[in-house]
């Protein structure tokens, strides 16, 4: 008796675990940095609102980390428990890049440790140093994760024979081609998701409670990071289009709806594909920007779909809707971005006006929402493989059958966590407001 | 090289059991004894739990790298304790942490706590299942008779529940050992929780006679090399040596002595344990097995494995050390 296919069920599963595990890591990346900018603008000024933001957000880090640690364990059975095939042959090739990161989250756990506990406890310097520990090690974390998913994406350090995978080269496997291009782009997507989260949510509380500087001083240090990183997002995201280009045309096609091959090749805004025209619907063309973009020559040739045998295709259309809603929300977010620096520096007071603090608000799942739309495409758009040219995600999957009772209890206890966080989230924030001195 | 990787993955199971055994017999103290413990708990859990389960996913990784194909054959065919050991981890987490910072009304608190109980129980009891139907040689991977005989029947036994239940006791002395120092100064004397921790210490010997028991009768190979092995013998013999300095410290107050001879304890008969074991790593039905030199990953990927181990521990054993050391200055 099987509600839905098991391959189906255990690619929702991860999925969702997946999913439900970037925010924290996201934030895990970010947020650090936030604590000790404001710890370190406490030792400058003195100001103990500063050390009060500090240590709010510092109980932000605990618990996203605490709640991400857990999903991370879950992760590193998960991928046994449904992809068997996978790890088998993956282990040895990539178990560097997360051997590292486990270095890295333990560093992160003493350090958060010392930084949550040490306070009052420790001289002030080895205190910001232990934040900026949190920070470092945070981010490490992230970017060598990054790593096992560029391999992935673009396979290297090894040989493929009939006794399986030989010549194993765990160096060259982390160093894959990949690595770099998505590394960077998470980077940027971590800090403007928080940033933007963390900013809107001390602009909403700011509308309510005028009087609170926490909130200001907190929306500020938070939309700075939010807005240089979505500045440079683009930057990054045009790297990554070059790199997929040139090594995953057919997900590029994916993403593109570029259903036929052919030279100064246009770039679809919106638009819904029509898979058995093989054409895109309702979107706007701009001509030759998709060459452009891709290899940098608006009269380049761009393979289309049709170039590729059709069971080789990932979901043309959820990449395509996913590509779509990532830029966005990253065009949304550079906006707000723009919008803010130009206020910083012709109008400074209009800053906390309450239409700006409205716009802010409006921006805070922004960046969230471009983070897992943008995990969507690489993740879809590497389909039907979970080794790029190399091994079909079927062929990974364990024989364990049924799998839509895992799938279906994991969806419950995601939902019932993310109620429950938010939850959580909102009494933490009301604590912090009824303990600052102008609460009122 | 695949020997000293045994040797770190055991070490790392070790510390596992010795420092997440005792965040999971906090909890079930906190059953066992009520909720007056629960200061103690907070106390004594908040400041290392988050590193505790790290040992744990190193252990997995080190696995995955070090030893795929053994990592895969637990995975798929104990992929159903597993996952309860899993969803246990998932709740305890989560309800410890909120516990501890979600400023919520009592009625969403007594609910935070009662899953940590719950939870308490179900992961250690779960993970020495999965033990339990590593050693015990019943699994197999003839698909076509079924799932319930592939994904079931291998880890329903009496042998697996005997080694989930003496888990949990363990844990509970564990914790117990260690919650004891936190009667505070100056109090001394008789230590809190003597009694549940004499009653933990007579379960777990009890139980892990009972296991033995048990797999000797359903003739388990791994209990006949067991009693083969003068080392693991051995190790068994210092382990009940140890239980008259264990009830002496705990009679006495004296929490140095007191953990060490219940870290000691522990350490021996993990070793134990992975003497009768080695060199099988999985056991499947008919005798067949999986051993460290048959999954070993490429000597290239264990070199670098080893290399990337050796840098890790130079950061993160001073960090411990460290961490500690800040946190016990409160005075």
């Amino acid at each position: 008796m099987n509600l839905v296919e098991d391959l189906f069920a255990a690619r929702t599963m991860m999925a969702s675990t997946l999913a439900f595990h970037i925010i924290f890591a996201c934030v895990g990346m970010s947020l650090p940095w936030f604590m000790v900018v404001a710890r370190w603008r406490e030792m400058v000024t003195g100001d103990p609102l500063y050390a009060r933001l500090s240590e709010a957000w510092s109980k932000g880090v605990a618990i996203f980390f605490a709640v991400g640690a857990v999903s991370g364990t879950v992760l590193s059975f998960q991928l046994g428990l449904l992809w068997p095939g996978f790890m088998l042959h993956a282990g040895p090739v990539i178990g560097m890049p997360f051997s590292f990161e486990g270095t890295a989250f333990f560093v992160e756990a003493i350090a958060l440790g010392l930084f949550l506990y040490g306070r009052e406890r420790l001289r002030p310097r080895v205190h910001l140093a232990c934040g900026v520990m949190v920070g470092v090690a945070g981010m490490a974390s992230g970017i060598l994760v990054i790593a096992a998913n560029g391999w992935m994406n673009s396979p290297s350090g090894f040989t493929v024979g009939p006794e399986g995978f030989t010549d194993i080269d765990p160096v060259a496997a982390m160093l894959n081609d990949a690595w770099g291009v998505e590394a960077l782009h998470m980077v940027l997507a971590a800090l403007a998701s928080t940033g933007f989260a963390a900013a809107g949510v001390h602009a909403m509380r700011l509308r309510r409670r005028p009087q609170l500087r926490l909130h200001a001083v907190g929306m500020r240090i938070a939309l700075m990071f939010g807005v240089v990183a979505a500045l440079l997002q683009p930057l990054s995201g045009d790297l990554s289009a070059k790199s997929v280009a040139e090594r995953q045309p057919l997900k590029l096609a994916a993403m593109e709806s570029h259903f036929v091959t052919e030279p100064g090749a246009g770039l679809w805004v919106g638009g819904i594909p029509d898979m058995k025209e093989r054409t895109v619907n309702y979107g706007v063309q701009i001509p030759y920007a998709l060459s452009f973009l891709a290899y940098a020559d608006p009269r380049a040739e761009v393979r289309g779909l049709e170039d590729f045998p059709e069971e080789d295709w990932p979901p043309v259309l959820v990449c395509h809707l996913a590509f779509q809603l990532m830029v966005m929300m990253g065009m949304g977010m550079a906006g707000v971005g723009v919008l803010f620096l130009g206020l910083r520096w012709k109008k400074p007071s209009w800053v906390e006006h309450p239409r700006f603090l409205a716009v802010v608000a409006a921006a805070t799942p922004m960046g969230f929402i471009a983070v897992e739309a943008g995990w969507v495409v690489t993740e879809v758009g590497r389909q039907p493989w979970i080794i790029y040219g190399v091994m079909r995600t079927e062929e990974a999957l364990t024989p364990m059958p049924g799998l839509w009772i895992p799938l279906a209890i994991s969806l419950a206890v995601y939902v019932t966590l993310s109620a429950l966080a938010l939850a959580v989230f909102r009494r933490q924030v009301r604590a912090v407001e009824e303990g600052e001195p102008d609460y009122g | 090289m695949a020997e000293t990787l045994i040797a770190v993955i055991g070490a790392s199971l070790l510390l596992y059991l010795l420092f997440g055994g005792a965040d999971f017999g906090a909890g079930i103290l906190e059953l066992v004894v009520g909720p007056r413990a629960q200061p103690y708990v907070d106390r004594a859990l908040s400041p290392v739990w988050e590193t505790n389960h790290v040992w744990l996913i190193l252990a997995v990784v080190l696995t995955f790298v070090g030893f795929p194909s053994a990592y895969v054959a637990v995975s798929t065919y104990l992929h159903v304790p597993l996952s309860l050991a899993l969803l246990g981890i998932v709740a305890r987490g989560v309800a410890f942490t909120f516990r501890h910072y979600d400023p919520a009304p009592p009625s969403t608190r007594r609910w935070y706590t009662w899953v940590f109980k719950a939870s308490s129980v179900l992961t250690p009891f779960f993970l020495g299942v999965v033990f339990a139907g590593i050693a015990e040689g019943q699994m197999h991977d003839r698909l076509e008779e079924g799932f319930f005989s592939v994904f079931v029947s291998p880890w329903v036994s009496p042998l697996a529940g005997a080694v989930g239940l003496f888990t949990c006791a363990l844990c509970v002395f564990l914790a117990a050992s260690l919650l004891a120092a936190e009667r505070g100064p100056g109090a001394g004397g008789q230590l809190p929780y003597l009694r549940v921790a004499r009653g933990a210490h007579l379960a777990a010997i009890s139980l892990g006679g009972l296991v033995f028991a048990v797999a000797w009768q359903s003739h388990v190979a791994f209990a006949h090399r067991f009693v083969g092995s003068p080392v693991a013998l051995g190790c068994m013999g210092i382990a009940t040596a140890l239980i008259p300095v264990v009830a002496w410290s705990f009679g006495r107050g004296a929490v140095l002595w007191l953990r060490l001879a219940v870290a000691a304890q522990v350490a021996t008969i993990v070793a134990g344990f992975g003497v009768a074991q080695l060199p099988v790593l999985v056991a499947f039905q008919g005798g067949e097995s999986i051993t460290y030199v048959d999954a070993a990953a490429p000597a290239t990927t264990l070199r670098l494995l080893l290399m990337a181990l050796g840098g890790g521990a130079v950061l993160i054993g001073p960090g411990i050390v460290y961490l500690m050391r800040v946190y016990k200055s409160q005075g």
